[in-house]
């Protein structure tokens, strides 16, 4: 898994707890991950537009404290996507420890 | 990654400036959609005590952004190859022969006698007048026809006025050129034309129906 699809993966997870705007998106991974994982070199907004375009978030406009903001939800494919990934990451990552494990 | 060329040369953009990079090329209402996303990203970022310079930096390159910025939304070219239609009315129809992109405006002014020019050397004077008007009107009020009257719209309006673009006549009557009097051409001449006009013409419908699957802004 390259570094876009574990920021797919990650823009994904953050959403399948509730839908949020890209601001808040970034300030979640940063949070959960304490600070290690950050949406670095503009990749947030135009991941973002293009998992939209794929039918895997969806967005609207709302009203956050009087100011307009993009909010964005996870769609049925997007949860089917998210299952997929987190699959295919977990099996990544047992396999590297197994080999590190090993040393 | 920027390049640190030089430490004074090393500052962020301005919001402004990264901005106009990265929308360059998009359809308005894409361009105002991430303009509005990434000023509200700003705004809310610079309330939560961050610093501007800090922000832009973590925006990044804004050509890599705009990039798939460009794959994600329609860009002008998307829009233009999609085709906006035409009403069927006579401001309809001068627009159809006036397209943008195609002759253009004063184009159809210089390039008729040009044509004219060029199909005389390879038909009678008769057939080169014929040849002439059918590419600058009759083509495009076919065109006009076939879109405005039955209000074509989706996937049947980008092949309709992909098969009746000025490309398409170029490289139709290109190939009747070649066919008609192939020893005129020579062994490079016909076949470089007609690729020169058929390689367009074969993208202009490829990039135009994959516009079609982009996202609509919302």
């Amino acid at each position: 898994m390259n570094t876009k699809e574990q920021l797919r993966l990650l823009i994904l997870a953050v959403l399948d707890r509730q839908p949020e705007h890209g601001y808040a998106i970034a300030q979640a991974i940063k949070a959960k991950s304490g600070g290690v994982l950050s949406t670095k070199e503009g990749s947030l907004y135009p991941a973002l537009h293009l998992l939209e375009k794929e039918g895997l978030v969806q967005s609207s406009e709302v009203d956050v404290k009087g100011r307009t903001r993009r909010e964005y939800r996870l769609t049925e494919a997007g949860r089917t996507a998210l299952a997929r990934a987190r699959g295919e990451w977990q099996t990544q990552t047992q396999a590297v420890e197994a080999v590190l494990g090993g040393t | 990654m920027a390049w640190n060329l030089h430490p004074h040369w090393n500052a962020p953009l301005t919001p402004e400036l990264w901005l106009e990079i990265a929308t360059y090329g998009l359809a308005p209402e894409a361009a105002a959609r991430v303009r509005a996303e990434h000023l509200a990203h700003l705004e809310d970022a610079l309330a939560a005590g961050e610093a501007k310079r800090d922000v832009l930096r973590e925006w990044g390159d804004p050509h890599r952004a705009g990039d798939t910025f460009r794959k994600a939304h329609l860009t002008t070219t998307d829009a233009s190859l999609m085709h906006p239609g035409y009403a069927l009315s006579a401001a309809g129809w001068r627009r159809a022969v006036l397209e943008e992109g195609e002759l253009g405006r004063s184009g159809v002014f210089l390039l008729l006698p040009m044509l004219f020019s060029l199909l005389q050397a390879l038909f009678s004077p008769g057939l080169a007048v014929v040849g002439a008007l059918c590419l600058a009107f009759v083509v495009p009020t076919s065109r006009w026809l076939v879109i405005a009257g039955p209000q074509l719209g989706g996937a049947a309006r980008v092949v309709a006025a992909w098969l009746l673009s000025g490309w398409g006549s170029a490289f139709l009557l290109t190939l009747a050129g070649v066919l008609w009097k192939p020893d005129y051409w020579g062994a490079t001449l016909g076949p470089g034309l007609l690729l020169l006009f058929g390689l367009p013409w074969l993208w202009r419908l490829w990039a135009g129906l994959r516009a079609l699957g982009k996202s609509p802004i919302r």
